[in-house]
């Protein structure tokens, strides 16, 4: 205290400023502390007495580099006063804020210290907050804006702002949000706006904003309003959720896959067997809801497993990672039916098992249907293989592809030596001719072809054959193979010829007592045996008569057979058929007066001669003459024509294939009933009025006319009209001379 | 039975049944005709190439020889056999394949079924063929 300044007064005149909050001191001309008050000595961290008559620079070594000296010395030199707020970092390295005024004086300088460090810390802090907040702004992956409520211009934007949009900060601040066009949608702007109005801010609002190249992104935007110094502000941030709806969209289409395909999906814990998901085809297979399926597992669904199997099932999706097989599902309403299932353990969070559940019923309906007709064909190909007839399989050229048993056995021909070539093997005895008929019916008419054949044994031996082959055609109609029958009918010649012989044998043994009946009657009634009486005569005439008509009735029944046999022989030989209509008429001459029917016979002139078989000519007219007679009543009109029918002319409905005579027998008779027609040509039927008529007629005639004229490759038909008539038309072709 | 007409004609019936032979025998004499007579084809063939008959009616189904065999043994005995007319009287009918193969190859001059004929028409045709004009010989 030595060199006390002599400005003050006393030493207690100094202590007054011990009081005050700020540090006063005073430095002389050399450095050295003069003055100090407490605050000072607070402010500089020592006792006060310590200082006092000490220079600075020996207290606080290395001051002459801090600011504080800095100012000292240019108020000490300069002589000017200085205001300045500096900070001090304490040897013990703790930091503290002063605002110094220094003044020049006679005896140095004069420094008012004001502790200021709190201030400071406080105004440190809040720059330090700003500084974080802007980083947080600007680092913030979320659009963030801020924008005048009053003008809608934008205030500030950050950097993930100009990221997202294109915009830099300086294209946007000062501009609105419509003169940018950032939103995609202006009503989603105006709706947006209105809840920001109503409810001050808005969460989540989805919406699509324009990027400054035009493009857009998805975001969900959110706002609020505060208040910026006094000013409505609105804080914006829009979060880009384009990644998120893409992820939405891959998630939508997979479910939509999922449920659009038509297999079941199932996915399951692994542990548990319970259903996890499981796709609509499931649901909808099954009959049960999604969520009652989420409630169960696969053991309530599957019908077609035991334990053993589904544990050794799952030993093997454990252990391959997959597994197919097939099993059983039981629907809701109880049915079941049969299921493959392809199952796959996949690893995500955990692991799940995903199965996929195909419905094989038709499957198995068609496995099923496959395997029954394979039975069927073994089936087929047995009877073919074991059959009597020989059956054989030929290719389109006739090269034979297959052959049964009996072909080899029949023929002595092993299937080696037959396979590959052609029937010739064994055929090949008819004439050429034969064969190119047969070629041209099967080859190019496509049709069916039979006939009876000799063929040939191995051993040389010839045998009678009868044959039927049939062509195979694909679908574009072409001939792809031909099937052949062949049946050996040598023995059934043979029967057949003994047949004709009994019969020949029975007419001879029936006629000959016949003959001696009719002969004796006739010369009884002739008077060879003496003159008989009336009496007599009338007597052996009813025996001679009865005895005709059982010739006839013999004759009858022998045709009868004879064509039944096919052993009739046509034996066609030039034929006068109007003679022969007039001798048929004659044969009737007695009903015919005793009914006095008119007879018309038209036969034409000149008709081309007919070269026909006379017995089957005869046997027709007679039967279709005596017919017209008997059912005709008393003065009735029989017609009998006989006329050239060309090829191709049409008579009553029918076409003449060939060159025909047409013989027309009509009549004023009862007529055939309809219901009777179509079997009026029957063996033994009789139109139910033709019986009432006459209950003799043995329902021969027509019948035996009919398969006369069809051996002769004729036709017989005829119309009729019940009550009022009818016409036979009799169609026989002209053989050539 | 037979007549001694000097020129009568002479009919050689070869029939085994005794009634219709007889009514035949009956018929032609009453037609002035000289009657020889035979059961079957072997007795026929004797009678037929020891006398020499102008006409012969002939069975077929026969005993023994049947009518057909006996024609071809006649046919082939000489130029008399060859030639002689042969009326086939049978119960058989023509339009069989037997009887028409040996129509054509044995020549008969008719085949008559006797159901099928009074006896005055066999009569009648035998007088036709026998006073026909002689055919030349086949």
């Amino acid at each position: 205290m030595n060199d006390t300044p002599p400005l003050v007064h006393g030493h207690d005149g100094w202590n007054i400023l011990d009081g005050l909050l700020e540090g006063c001191m005073i430095i002389d001309r050399d450095w050295r502390y003069v003055y100090l008050n407490d605050a000072a000595a607070r402010h500089g961290h020592v006792e006060k007495g310590s200082l006092i008559g000490h220079t600075m620079l020996e207290k606080y070594p290395g001051v002459e580099g801090s600011g504080i000296f800095a100012m000292y010395k240019k108020c000490m030199e300069g002589r000017t006063a200085g205001h300045e707020e500096m900070s001090y970092t304490f040897p013990d390295g703790s930091v503290e804020w002063y605002e110094f005024s220094v003044n020049p004086i006679p005896e140095g300088i004069f420094v008012l210290s004001v502790d200021i460090t709190e201030r400071k810390r406080a105004e440190e802090g809040a720059r330090l907050s700003r500084e974080k907040f802007t980083a947080a702004f600007n680092a913030s992956p979320d659009l963030m804006a801020i924008t005048g409520v009053s003008d809608g211009k934008i205030l500030e934007v950050n950097e993930s702002y100009s990221r997202m949009l294109g915009y830099s900060r300086d294209e946007s601040v000062g501009k609105t949000t419509a003169e940018l066009s950032i939103w995609a949608d202006a009503a989603d702007r105006e709706r947006f706006v209105a809840v920001l109005e109503k409810d001050g801010q808005v969460i989540d609002f989805e919406t699509m904003l324009r990027r400054k190249d035009g493009t857009t992104v998805m975001v969900t935007d959110s706002a609020r309003v505060f208040d910026l110094q006094g000013e409505k502000c609105i804080f914006s941030t829009a979060h880009d959720i384009t990644d998120r709806k893409r992820a939405e969209r891959e998630l939508r289409l997979f479910r939509s896959l999922l449920d659009s395909s038509s297999d079941g999906i199932e996915v399951m814990d692994p542990n548990t067997l319970g259903f996890v998901d499981v796709n609509e085809a499931e649901c909808r297979e099954l009959g049960y809801s999604r969520g009652e399926l989420l409630s169960m597992h696969a053991t309530d669904i599957d019908s077609g497993m035991d334990e053993e199997r589904r544990s050794s099932i799952d030993a093997q999706v454990r252990k391959a990672g997959k597994a197919k097989f097939e099993t059983e599902h039981r629907r809701k309403d109880g049915t079941i039916f049969p299921v493959e299932i392809n199952v796959t353990l996949v690893e995500l969070d955990k692991p799940y098992i995903l199965s996929v559940v195909r419905d094989i019923t038709e499957r198995k309906a068609e496995e099923k249907m496959l395997r029954e007709s394979a039975e069927e064909l073994k089936k087929y190909k047995m009877a073919v293989e074991a059959a009597s007839d020989n059956i054989i399989l030929t290719d389109r050229e006739g090269v034979v592809l297959y052959v049964n048993k009996n072909t080899s056995s029949l023929t002595g021909y092993a299937k080696e030596e037959i396979l590959g070539k052609t029937a010739s093997v064994w055929g090949g005895q008819m004439p050429k001719e034969f064969y190119e008929g047969m070629w041209k019916t099967l080859g190019e008419e496509k049709k069916p072809f039979s006939a009876e054949v000799v063929n040939r044994r191995k051993d040389g031996r010839l045998y009678d054959a009868e044959i039927h082959i049939s062509p195979v055609l694909d679908e574009s109609g072409e001939v792809r193979y031909f099937i052949g029958v062949e049946r050996d009918i040598t023995k059934a010649k043979e029967i057949d010829t003994a047949k004709s012989e009994f019969i020949s044998l029975a007419s001879h043994q029936m006629r000959t007592p016949l003959t001696a009946i009719n002969w004796y009657s006739e010369m009884l009634i002739g008077g060879d045996a003496g003159e008989l009486n009336a009496k007599q005569k009338e007597y052996f005439e009813a025996i001679y008569g009865a005895s005709q008509q059982m010739n006839e009735i013999i004759k009858t029944f022998l045709h009868i057979l004879r064509l039944e046999t096919g052993s009739v022989a046509m034996n066609p030989v030039p034929v006068d058929l109007g003679e022969m209509v007039r001798l048929t008429v004659e044969e009737s001459k007695l009903p015919i007066d005793k009914k006095r029917l008119r007879m018309r016979e038209q036969v034409q002139e000149a008709l081309p001669p007919l070269k026909i078989d006379s017995e089957l000519v005869r046997v027709v007219l007679q039967n279709l003459i005596s017919n017209a007679v008997k059912y005709t009543p008393d003065d009735g009109e029989v017609a009998i024509s006989v006329e050239n029918a060309a090829r191709g002319s049409v008579i009553a409905g029918k076409t003449a294939e060939e060159d025909s005579i047409l013989v027309s027998v009509r009549d004023t008779g009862i007529g055939i009933p309809e219901a009777d027609r179509d079997k009026i040509f029957t063996k033994f039927f009789r139109a139910g009025n033709a019986k009432t008529w006459d209950p003799n007629g043995n329902g021969l005639g027509l019948y035996m006319a009919n398969r006369m004229i069809h051996t002769a490759k004729g036709t017989l038909w005829f119309a009729s009209e019940e009550g009022r008539g009818t016409t036979f038309y009799a169609l026989l072709p002209r053989e050539e001379l | 039975m037979t007549t001694d007409t000097p020129d009568a004609k002479k009919v050689l019936v070869i029939e085994d049944d005794e009634p219709t032979l007889k009514a035949l025998r009956i018929v032609l004499e009453g037609a002035g005709l000289t009657v020889l007579e035979a059961a079957n084809g072997i007795g026929g063939l004797t009678v037929a190439l020891a006398d020499l008959p102008d006409i012969i009616l002939l069975d077929i189904l026969m005993p023994v020889m049947d009518g057909w065999e006996m024609l071809r043994q006649l046919r082939e005995s000489g130029d008399w056999g060859k030639c002689v007319p042969v009326v086939i009287l049978t119960n058989l009918s023509a339009d069989e394949d037997k009887q028409i193969r040996n129509i054509a190859a044995l020549g008969p001059s008719y085949f008559m079924v006797k159901a099928d004929w009074k006896a005055e028409g066999v009569v009648d045709k035998v007088l036709e063929i026998l006073s026909a004009e002689k055919v030349p010989c086949p």
